[in-house]
């Protein structure tokens, strides 16, 4: 009870010290939604053997039209302990108020379907709270604070990020964070842009806080764009001090309790806190044993190869991380958010053919150097053997590969690393992890078009697409089947399956009956996948009517095969018409869907992240049908362009010879991410292949 | 992509482990259905519902009370491998699911297995709180062939909240049994709907020991009750079914009513709106601030018609007696919020303020076969208010923000509707409009400029066109409405560039409305230097042809549909048409459509009619309508060639 009153004499002060602004900035007067007043405040506490986090909210938010009042007059809160407050105002123009706290709403203890402007920074079981606000029009403000908290046995908070911009704009933005010096470390960064907290100590409570000097615009058009990379946010852990494992990079120097920027001290800190995890070293070291044996015992013959065996054990590693999603490290196997695990599993295997390996750290944000890092979820793991990178396997890497979103990071590295290294023994050096040109990241595609032109004119196309590097990232994880699986044990030797011996054993009936279920398994199972593959056809082109047949002529996942390539035969629709004694053919709905970019997604607030850097081929190569010929017409001209910026290339040529025209797009983005400012140029990309792909031909006789 | 894979193996390895455990005629069985039903993954040997009524005397009134539980069986044939099956069943306050049980065929015999039963929240987009939740169960059927017996135990408190019964499931069904129990001393209404659209079997008989009437309906080989593509009218539009009315009960020699007559039923529901404790103070002003200044009756009403569209939102609350009774009048008037009966009972309550009759309604949306002579609730699903002004019947649905004073959206036309009139009711029909009444129409002008073509289009809408672009408008953001027609114009085609937009007073619902738009389009000119082939089309509509299957329900646009357009097009100075595309025309019971280009002196005009005026497109009559589609589709990529 005494603490209810407390936390109500809390929301009025924390009511009082805003200054009870009501008007609108004139640069968000066209605005549906302004968030006139926003407060995240977290404080820290302990109660025995409980850590505490108390969530507060404020917000005042001005709705301008129907729209916000829509969006507003189904209000929901997070409640997480009987202890919680929230209390409501709508405040009309007149400045008269109507109050609601949670006995006016309705308990919902189930996920329900919530607009993520109500969910709570800080994820923990709560249960929400629903309103129906009444008497709430356009003009009317909504006022609002919710103290929520939570109590959990873990000595650690979560890691959380409060962004600057959301969905609307702010005018007034604070962010306030308390903790008792005593009790609890804090590291916090405010970065890209958000500025940096301010110290102020009040007795035993260090508070930190930000208010913004500037208005906060809303997100607005998101394509491409990742929060964490681009926009500005203030990003905390907090630790109580008597942790043993912190879950945040260590202080080189535990005193200091401000947080600076990552540097050798800290990372040699974070690897003596890695090899001191005994679980980690003693199960990794079962996994690799495992591993090792069941790869020896059926790769004999590279017994005295180490590089060899290493290699294939890695296939082997990744085989089960693919295909055993649930392993975890207590299975004895790598769990597949484990990088720590894979990374020693790896340095046991390395070991034990009597090689030395390094470990390394690194981050997979873009936009922000690992010396920005606070916490280990923002850090991953990796190992080096001789110049082969390695992080968690996934099924689109070969061994030695870094993935796209690792590739040029910046990281630590400790060389010959042991778990028997003393501290004063980790030797820190700095490194950059290996980069592809963009032009080693490829795509083609290779398009054949004949059309048939008796009774209703039918378009029939075959592609070839051919990825590599890179690109396999985007084209493996689609088209993974059971078959990409018995490639890889095929490569382990460890295919057990002899098909000529399948169904001895058996009696000839059951024998029969059973070779007829398998067939009729596996025809489903190809019928499944040739719907899955017809859906990513239809996804790169509107027209597609019917994928014919496909054929994956390289895997991509084993060193002999390094591309990843699909043979299909499709058909497309609308793609012909009749004029006269010849067809208009639109020869441009070969080169994908591209859109244009409408008005208001012309115009953004942050840059964005491409999928990666790379080069891309398109080769669409028509065959005119006997009798006809190609018309000359200005759309040919348009086939030949060139275009470049400092972002993006493109060129696009056409050719025309005997019965024959070949278009052909190269395009390369020279860079992965763009800012804002480089976003036109992204644009015009983007207008011209719209242009491109809205291509006609016409052939006549 | 994980799932897919390990399916893939599970189903290698499930083929081995059970195949020695299924018989194989129920494989050659599932074979054979499968072939029929090739989308279809489970299918229904066996579904029985038993109804039982029992009687008892409450202990403390010595009143009778009736207690009625459905049982349900159903006996599912999987017609795949490792097929996941599961149950959902919804309830409420006046129900109960006391238990799921999934058993599994081994031999002859059912064996039961461990059945987990979720149970969550329904969540619904249009209601804000309910109290419908849902029991879920699941079981895989690992091989084609697999048996699995599902077992329902639902009873009912209340008998005037039960439910229509049907005999069509989800799945194809070879027999489906609906068993009635009724014993001595309970007397019923069974209502027979829908009974020419299948053959029901149907048998009743006593037991003379017991007193006890079983009847029995049974239907076999039924098609799945599922949907495809558009919406459907719905199951009790579709099918065959029954609706029990309980009329009264006895228990020794005390007896209890039911809904003998309509008019009992009316009484229960007048009985629930006499409930509601209307209190007059907080509405007198606001109905004397909102007609201050109308002179004539007809503004008057319109001004409180209107204003209640405009700001009470709708809020809706299924919980409980909730569900069925109004919130009063000032709560609605307070809060700015309500559900139809809600505002219903707001709208009414002013108007009668303002000395107008205004009266409440129960009414049923869209499509429904009960016409207000069966007691059941199921009639009806929305309340809106009813007046006699002048001769002529007017419905206010306050729900259809921006409809104007005497327009019927069209999911209320043709309904028939109960007027509350007092201790007495009037059962009236809401007139069905023709599909004009709610058109779209477009005459647009084009004329060639360089390679693209430069448009000026005017459009009208009216009635339920004009109410969803009024409503589009002013529920958009505010930062969107600036330049809504101008933006909204661009209909998704990205070779349309609309320059600038002007409109008619979108505060005026009374009007239609129309909208003026310039506009460049591009990439519709093709010239080989002598010739020019333009595609007049930027704007095709029912393109998105729909999958091809068999449809088992009527399908609906959920609205009618009366688009006209036309396209003038100037054909440029130095040439003259040398060719046009033919006229495509179809004409069916359920739709007409036209696509016509005709030279009128220098001009082209390109006109496109679709017409559906039920807005319904009959089950029998899909294979029909994708045909069309796919002809649809063709015509639209059509061009005109100019020669100089």
């Amino acid at each position: 009870m005494r603490l209810a009153v407390s936390l109500i004499v809390c929301i009025l002060s924390i009511q009082a010290s805003f200054a009870q602004s009501n008007s609108v900035p004139k640069e968000f007067k066209d605005e549906s939604v302004v968030i006139l007043e926003l407060l995240n405040e977290y404080s820290f506490s302990v109660s025995g053997s409980k850590s505490i986090i108390t969530e507060k909210k404020f917000s005042r938010i001005f709705l301008s039209d129907k729209n916000a009042v829509n969006k507003y007059s189904t209000f929901y809160t997070t409640k997480s302990s009987d202890n919680d407050v929230f209390v409501l105002n709508i405040i009309k123009p007149d400045n008269s108020k109507k109050v609601f706290s949670y006995s006016d709403g309705i308990e919902e203890k189930e996920n329900v379907s919530i607009p993520n402007y109500f969910r709570s920074n800080i994820s923990f079981n709560s249960s929400y709270y629903k309103f129906a606000l009444p008497d709430l029009e356009p003009g009317d403000i909504i006022e609002y604070t919710t103290i929520n908290r939570f109590e959990y046995y873990g000595t650690v908070a979560p890691f959380t990020r409060v962004y600057m911009n959301g969905d609307f704009p702010i005018v007034i933005n604070k962010i306030r964070i308390n903790v008792e010096k005593e009790k609890f470390y804090i590291y916090h960064n405010s970065v890209l842009g958000a500025p940096a907290l301010k110290v102020v100590r009040e007795g035993n409570l260090e508070k930190e806080y930000y208010v913004s000097d500037t208005l906060c615009k809303k997100v607005g058009f998101d394509w491409k764009l990742q929060r964490e990379c681009f926009i500005p946010h203030v990003k905390f852990v907090v630790s109580n001090t008597k942790s043993s494992v912190r879950y945040v990079i260590p202080p080189a120097d535990d005193s200091k309790k401000e947080f600076g920027p990552v540097t050798e001290k800290e990372i040699k800190k974070l690897f003596t806190e890695f090899k001191n995890q005994v679980n980690l070293v003693k199960y990794s070291k079962k996994t690799a044993s495992i591993i090792i044996s069941e790869v020896k015992a059926k790769n004999t013959s590279y017994a005295k190869d180490p590089d060899k065996m290493i290699e294939l054990c890695w296939y082997y590693l990744r085989y089960k991380t693919i295909n055993e999603i649930n392993y975890s490290m207590y299975d004895s196997y790598v769990s597949t958010d484990g990088d720590i695990y894979f990374v020693m599993v790896m340095h046991h295997i390395i070991a034990y053919f009597k090689q030395s390996s390094d470990i390394f750290v690194t981050s997979d944000n873009k936009s922000l150097p690992l010396t920005e890092a606070i916490s280990p979820r923002e850090i991953n793991w990796g190992i080096r053997y001789k110049d082969n990178y390695m992080t968690l396997p996934v099924y689109y890497m070969q061994y030695g590969q870094v993935t796209n979103s690792f590739q040029g990071q910046k990281g630590y590295m400790i060389k010959n690393y042991t778990t028997k290294l003393k501290p004063e023994e980790l030797t820190v050096s700095t490194i950059e992890l290996p980069k592809r040109h963009y032009l080693e990241n490829t795509l083609k595609e290779s398009v054949s078009v004949t059309i048939d032109l008796e009774e209703e004119p039918v378009m029939t196309c075959s592609r070839v697409l051919t990825s590599t590097n890179g690109f396999n990232a985007l084209f493996i994880p689609d088209y993974y089947n059971v078959y990409f699986n018995l490639a890889q044990l095929d490569f382990l030797n460890m295919n057990t399956i002899d098909s000529s011996t399948m169904y001895n054993g058996y009696t000839k009936a059951y024998a029969q009956e059973k070779r007829q279920k398998d067939k009729e398994a596996l025809a489903k199972y190809y019928k499944g996948l040739h719907e899955r593959y017809e859906e990513e056809l239809k996804n790169n082109y509107d027209n597609v009517e019917a994928l014919k047949s496909w054929k994956i002529t390289q895997n991509g996942m084993i060193p002999s095969i390094p591309s990843f390539e699909i043979e299909e035969s499709f058909i497309m629709e609308d793609a012909i018409s009749k004029v006269g004694n010849g067809y208009v053919v639109k020869i441009g709905l070969l080169l994908g869907n591209y859109t244009r970019f409408i008005e208001d997604q012309r115009i953004r607030s942050y840059g964005g992240m491409l999928d990666l850097a790379s080069n891309k081929t398109i080769q669409i190569t028509f065959t005119i049908p006997d009798g006809y010929k190609l018309a000359s017409t200005e759309e040919l001209s348009k086939y030949n362009v060139t275009f470049s910026n400092d972002f993006v290339e493109l060129q696009s040529t056409l050719k025309y010879t005997g019965n024959t025209v070949t278009i052909t797009v190269v395009r390369n983005f020279k860079k992965q991410s763009f800012t804002k400012e480089e976003f036109e140029g992204v644009l015009k990309f983007y207008d011209m292949m719209f242009e491109l792909s809205q291509g006609k031909l016409i052939i006549k006789k | 992509m994980y799932n897919i894979l390990r399916s893939a193996i599970a189903c290698f390895l499930i083929v081995s482990i059970a195949s020695a455990q299924t018989p194989s005629d129920s494989k050659v069985k599932a074979d054979n259905i499968k072939k029929k039903y090739p989308d279809q993954d489970v299918y229904v040997e066996n579904s029985s519902q038993e109804i039982t009524y029992s009687v008892t005397s409450s202990t403390k009134s010595g009143e009778p009370q009736l207690s009625i539980k459905n049982n349900r069986i159903t006996d599912y044939l999987s017609l795949m491998n490792s097929v996941e099956h599961t149950e959902i069943e919804s309830y409420d306050s006046f129900t109960e699911i006391e238990s799921i049980v999934f058993s599994t065929k081994t031999g002859k015999n059912f064996v039961t297995n461990y059945t987990p039963v979720y149970d969550k929240a329904y969540e619904s987009d249009g209601i804000f709180h309910s109290d419908v939740r849902l029991k879920i169960a699941s079981f895989i059927l690992r091989t084609k062939g697999d048996q699995l017996r599902s077992e329902i135990k639902e009873s009912y408190k209340d008998h005037t909240f039960f439910d229509a019964l049907f005999f069509h499931k989800q799945q194809p069904t070879e027999k489906s049994t609906i068993t009635i129990k009724v014993p001595e001393g309970v007397s019923i209404g069974i209502h027979k709907i829908n009974f020419d659209k299948g053959k029901v079997l149907e048998s009743t008989v006593t037991d003379p020991k017991t007193k006890m009437t079983t009847y029995t309906f049974t239907m076999e080989n039924l098609p799945p009750g599922i949907t495809v593509g558009y919406g459907s009218t719905g199951y009790s539009m579709n099918f065959p079914h029954l609706i029990l009315v309980v009329k009264k009960y006895a228990f020794k020699g005390v007896s209890k009513k039911g809904f003998e007559t309509f008019d009992d039923f009316y009484a229960f529901l007048h009985q629930l709106n006499s409930e509601v404790d209307n209190d007059d103070t907080p509405l007198k002003p606001k109905v004397e601030e909102i007609i201050k200044g109308k002179t004539s009756d007809e503004d008057k009403i319109k001004s409180i018609y209107y204003w209640v569209q405009d700001n009470i939102r709708y809020i809706a609350f299924e919980y409980g007696i909730a569900g069925y009774k109004p919130m009063s009048a000032q709560e609605v008037l307070e809060k700015k919020y309500g559900d139809c009966k809600g505002v219903a009972n707001l709208v009414s309550r002013m108007l009668q303020l303002a000395g107008y009759e205004a009266k409440f309604v129960w009414i049923h949306t869209n499509f429904s076969p009960y016409d207000c002579t069966i007691p059941y609730l199921g009639n009806f699903n929305h309340a809106i208010a009813y007046l006699e002004f002048k001769g002529k019947e007017y419905f206010l649905d306050c729900t259809e923000s921006y409809a104007a004073f005497g327009e019927n959206a069209f999911r209320i036309q043709g309904r028939k509707v109960l007027v509350e009139m007092g201790d007495t009711y009037k059962i009236t029909q809401i007139p069905l409009e023709k599909a004009s009444t709610s058109r779209y129409e477009e005459v647009s002008q084009l004329i060639l400029k360089e390679n693209n073509l430069n448009g000026t289009t005017k459009f009208a809408a009216y009635g339920d066109m004009k109410n969803y672009y009024l409503r589009r408008y002013h529920y958009a953001k505010s930062e969107d409405q600036k330049d809504f027609f101008r933006k909204m114009y661009n209909k998704s085609n990205a070779n349309l560039d609309v320059l600038s937009a002007s409109n008619s007073d979108l505060e005026n619902r009374e009007i239609p409305l129309t909208v003026n738009v310039t506009y460049t389009l591009s990439n519709q000119v093709i010239t080989d230097g002598k010739e020019l082939y333009i595609n007049l089309e930027y704007d095709p509509y029912f393109h998105k042809v729909l999958k091809d299957t068999v449809a088992y329900l009527d399908m609906t646009f959920d609205e009618t549909v009366d688009y006209r357009m036309t396209t003038k097009f100037t054909v440029p100075n130095g040439y003259k048409v040398k060719e046009m595309p033919e006229t495509y025309a179809v004409q069916t019971s359920y739709c007409t459509i036209k696509i016509e280009y005709k030279l009128v002196n220098n001009t082209i005009e390109y006109t496109k009619i679709y017409e559906f005026p039920t807005g319904i497109i009959p089950k029998e009559n899909i294979k029909e309508w994708i045909a069309i589609q796919k002809q649809l589709k063709r015509a639209y990529t059509n061009q005109i060639i100019l020669t100089k």
